[in-house]
């Protein structure tokens, strides 16, 4: 009760409430910002923590993370450029209600879902922490793989219009992931001598080139630039009727978001995009989903910020971060000579106590100030086209170039701009090919360990229940909208 | 067209298959190796590719462009082109500063094309260059 007595003083002081709001504000609008993100957000202001009391550091970290996540949708809706990799699912429906006047509205589902994403992944870190941990560990090789290849399945619901299309541009992303350093041997692959791709293709950079810099190209596209309508705003508050509507998805949202938030090297990209799927997979009209429906706005936000606390949960239970923002919040408490894992909840609880205080706090604060500043986002679309585009342009430029510094993103960035353009006018699905992008690392690198670990034989993925499971689920998702398209197409041809 | 895409990730896939050949073989045998893969995902590829290629030519309508390319569209590409492989000669602020100018000025915005980059220039210098210290061009 000390330790809990002493985070509430902490949060109730004066720094505690600056350390929220000024923590919450620079995190919507690092995530808002294309090619920095939440990771690289807390790696740039760690430092100036050095000197504040561990508590307060923390709190204003985690508000910094929590903020990023949501800051990601503010410009994934206005300008379809999402902010951060987890934001690039809501492209689709958010920008679709922005160009039908109803930013306002993908907005405040955003913020919203958001938030109970956060508050409800806040409540499962504090309660069930020890257990989730437990099922944490339990996740190996086989049941990352096939975890991926589960994810991987969403494609065919991402390519309704023809599955064949979406299952091509997919394994275009597993081939550009190939690229680069060989993940188990160590082998270089496809770089052609270039030491900018011994990493891989940037994921970030190719997000920013497929969404935001083919979008712009679109724009230009538009015979309707020179004598454009003038976009309605919509409201910034969310109706009565759309909580009503939205709150199942956002719950949904929420349980997926923390339950893979625990695992670690998930990420809040593969649960938005689960939760994306799930969604769209449980509505009665899933051909409204890409179309802007709201819920493929609510589902997605809930989940990326409800992976903030799942993260914590290894973290603190094992001292295993469960997220790459995650790994940076370890490295501030080991520089605060705290060691992260069991034993702090017994030598430091008024540690643990500010952590679930900042992510109460941070999640009020995130609701309150982006509540205030969406007026201000939202006149984002009173700008016209002709000087939108080009700003877009130059926006997702800068990104590219801040993620490595390096011109040769830039590059890539435009030429994954061009495909992206071309791939969209001849009716290409591209999340599949973004989905392939994010989860092709994991899906390769833990086959390869698990037939390592089952010494050569693939019978290790049947042997274990939880991946066995997967997989067969995976298997059914994949192959029944497949085999749809093709028999429609064989009656089409033969009528 | 979309027979076209359909073919040129076909070769693609060849191309990454062959590629994969050149690889060297794992030094553990229980292991695919580096090549294996990229392997599979070519020839995953190749089978997509060629049913595309059959269901386009035997429904061209349904795979027709969303609209039509504008020459401006073009235009505008080149020009991005051009201002980012000045930027290493010219600088960032420079190169950007310009090809905000001539596009507003393509796009009809010309008094955007005489505000619209000291704006975003000072934002970007503001924002990432003095407010996260990252060196530009």
């Amino acid at each position: 009760m000390t330790g809990l007595s002493s985070a509430l003083a902490t949060a109730a002081s004066w720094q505690g409430l600056v350390t929220v709001v000024l923590g919450t504000s620079l995190g919507m609008i690092i995530g808002a910002l294309p090619g920095i993100g939440p990771s690289l957000g807390v790696a740039l202001l760690i430092p100036f923590t050095f000197n504040f009391d561990p508590a307060i550091s923390l709190v204003f970290m985690l508000c910094l993370y929590q903020g990023a996540e949501y800051g990601g949708s503010i410009t994934a809706v206005l300008i379809s450029t999402p902010g951060t990799a987890a934001a690039a699912c809501i492209v689709q429906d958010g920008y679709a209600m922005n160009q039908r006047g109803e930013s306002g509205r993908a907005l405040g589902a955003s913020l919203t879902a958001s938030s109970i994403g956060g508050l409800f992944s806040a409540m499962v870190l504090v309660i069930l922490a020890p257990f989730l941990a437990e099922v944490a560990l339990s996740f190996g090789p086989p049941e990352y793989f096939s975890l991926g290849m589960f994810g991987l399945g969403i494609v065919s619901s991402l390519s309704s219009d023809n599955p064949l299309k979406g299952w091509l541009v997919a394994f275009l992303g597993l081939a550009i992931v190939t690229v680069g350093i060989d993940p188990i041997s160590g082998v270089t692959r496809f770089t052609g001598g270039r030491f900018e791709l011994f990493e891989g293709v940037p994921f970030m950079t190719a997000l920013i080139g497929l969404f935001a810099v083919a979008e712009v190209f679109n724009m230009i596209d538009q015979s309707s630039l020179r004598h454009e309508v003038r976009r309605r705003l919509g409201s910034a508050f969310l109706s009565l009727r759309d909580l009503r509507h939205i709150m199942p998805a956002t719950l949904r949202g929420s349980v997926i978001g923390a339950v893979l938030g625990v695992i670690p090297g998930i990420g809040p990209s593969v649960a938005a995009w689960v939760a994306y799927d799930t969604e769209r997979r449980w509505s009665k009209h899933p051909e409204t989903f890409g179309t802007g429906e709201i819920k493929g706005v609510a589902a997605p936000e809930a989940a990326n910020n409800a992976v903030v606390g799942g993260s914590l949960v290894p973290l603190l239970s094992l001292g295993i971060p469960g997220s790459p923002t995650a790994a940076l919040l370890m490295g501030a408490l080991v520089i605060h000579g705290l060691q992260p894992g069991p034993q702090l909840f017994v030598d430091s609880p008024e540690i643990i106590y500010a952590i679930y205080a900042g992510l109460g706090a941070s999640i009020i604060a995130m609701y309150s100030l982006g509540q205030i500043a969406m007026p201000l986002w939202m006149r984002v679309v009173e700008v016209p086209n002709t000087i939108l585009a080009p700003v877009i342009l130059g926006l997702a430029l800068i990104g590219a170039y801040t993620a490595r510094n390096l011109m040769f993103d830039v590059w890539l960035t435009l030429g994954f701009g061009v495909l992206g353009y071309v791939l969209k006018k001849y009716r290409f699905p591209l999340p599949p090919l973004v989905l392939a992008i994010v989860l092709g690392y994991m899906i390769e690198s833990n086959f390869r360990r698990s037939l390592l670990m089952g010494e050569g034989s693939p019978m290790i993925f049947m042997e274990r229940p939880l991946s066995l499971v997967l997989l067969v689920v995976a298997l059914v998702s994949m192959c029944l909208p497949l085999l749809g398209n093709l028999k429609r197409h064989r009656i089409t041809s033969t009528s | 067209m979309t027979t076209v895409i359909a073919a040129a990730l076909l070769l693609v896939a060849i191309g990454l298959f062959w590629g994969s050949g050149l690889l060297p073989d794992a030094a553990d045998p229980n292991d695919v190796g580096a090549a294996g893969f990229p392997q599979l995902v070519a020839i995953v590829t190749m089978v997509f590719a060629a049913l595309l290629i059959v269901q386009t030519l035997k429904t061209p309508e349904a795979n027709r462009a969303v609209g039509r390319t504008h020459p401006r569209t073009l235009f505008f590409m080149l020009l991005t082109l051009v201002h980012v492989a000045a930027i290493p000669f010219v600088g960032y602020y420079v190169a950007v500063s310009v090809w905000l100018a001539a596009t507003l000025f393509l796009l009809g915005s010309r008094l955007g094309a005489l505000l619209v980059p000291i704006g975003f220039v000072s934002f970007i210098w503001l924002v990432f260059g003095r407010g996260f210290g990252i060196p530009l061009p």
